[in-house]
């Protein structure tokens, strides 16, 4: 039972991430009061970091679902996280974001867990080195 | 096999990285079309001109006059007042756009004035998002994030103060 215990978290906040890229790729214009102040002295429209933000939590979350790189992603994402929470500051959404962010340092921490593409690797890494020893 | 793994990280990494380039050669800063409304809205303010004081005018002093003999008039029975139609008080935009702060905030949505100030701290999804319609018509804003929903539309018309004009 132990060794579901990381699936579960791994592909729970893979899923909660793909589906706010979701809603944001569905209504971008309402996400854009959410952007940090310095992005609209940048050369991008603010709809524009709109969807740059769905095709990271696209990627980064369809990654942590399958489990690949699953270390490297879940570090992105947490730090991706807590520039959120940074940004919205101290209130309801941003205590629960903080938590997020600390359920994904500790999937990073923990690294590669059972029905991932990352121990599909492993599992052959550790066959041939196997086969080399004998 | 750990090569392959490096390949298809790596093979992954440019596919999102040219999907980064698409979209910022595909957005620039001029399509920035959310934000100018929002800024034309905010900075609707009444533009006053001064006006310049009227120059008294002096009345002659008009000549007195006997006074008349008055008969008396019999007094009418007192009309029955009616009870005062309770009024909904009117706003115009740019009077909206005077409450632009979070200390006393109002903003338009859907043809009606609400009064957001007892509102910002208590918003699910953060003061900020209820700051940024400060002063402004925010039924775009409003109805983009909660068209449908039954709650916000019942906490929004708690805070109802009139219409717009």
């Amino acid at each position: 039972m132990r060794k579901f215990s990381a699936i579960i978290l791994r592909i729970g906040i893979g899923a909660v991430i793909i589906w706010f890229a979701l809603q944001q790729l569905a209504k971008p214009s309402a996400w854009t009061v959410y952007l940090p102040a310095f992005t609209q002295s940048l050369p991008i429209s603010q709809i524009g970091f709109i969807y740059l933000n769905v095709w990271f939590e696209l990627t980064f979350g369809a990654m942590m679902i399958i489990g690949f790189y699953t270390r490297i992603v879940a570090l992105f994402l947490a730090l991706h996280m807590l520039g959120i929470v940074f940004t919205i500051g101290f209130d309801a959404t941003g205590v629960r974001d903080f938590g997020l962010a600390v359920a994904l340092f500790s999937i990073s921490l923990y690294g590669t867990s059972c029905w991932s593409v990352d121990e599909l690797f492993e599992r052959n890494r550790n066959a041939e080195l196997k086969k080399y020893a004998d | 096999m750990q090569s392959l793994k490096i390949q298809i990280g790596i093979g992954l990494g440019i596919v999102f990285l040219l999907g980064v380039s698409f979209i910022v050669f595909n957005f620039p800063a001029a399509e920035n079309t959310i934000n100018s409304q929002n800024q034309v809205d905010s900075e609707t303010t009444i533009k006053t001109t001064p006006v310049a004081a009227p120059a008294p005018v002096t009345k002659p002093i008009p000549k007195p006059t006997p006074a008349p003999i008055t008969t008396p008039i019999p007094t009418p029975a007192p009309t029955p007042i009616p009870a005062p139609i309770p009024t909904v008080n009117s706003y115009s935009l740019s009077e909206v756009a005077l409450h632009n702060n979070p200390q006393d905030c109002w903003t338009a949505i859907s043809g009606n004035v609400y009064n957001l100030t007892s509102f910002i701290n208590g918003h699910p999804g953060g003061s900020r998002t209820i700051i940024s319609l400060c002063g402004i018509n925010g039924t775009n804003a409003f109805l983009n994030q909660h068209q449908g929903q039954r709650r916000p539309a019942s906490e929004l018309n708690n805070l109802f103060i009139g219409t717009l004009k």
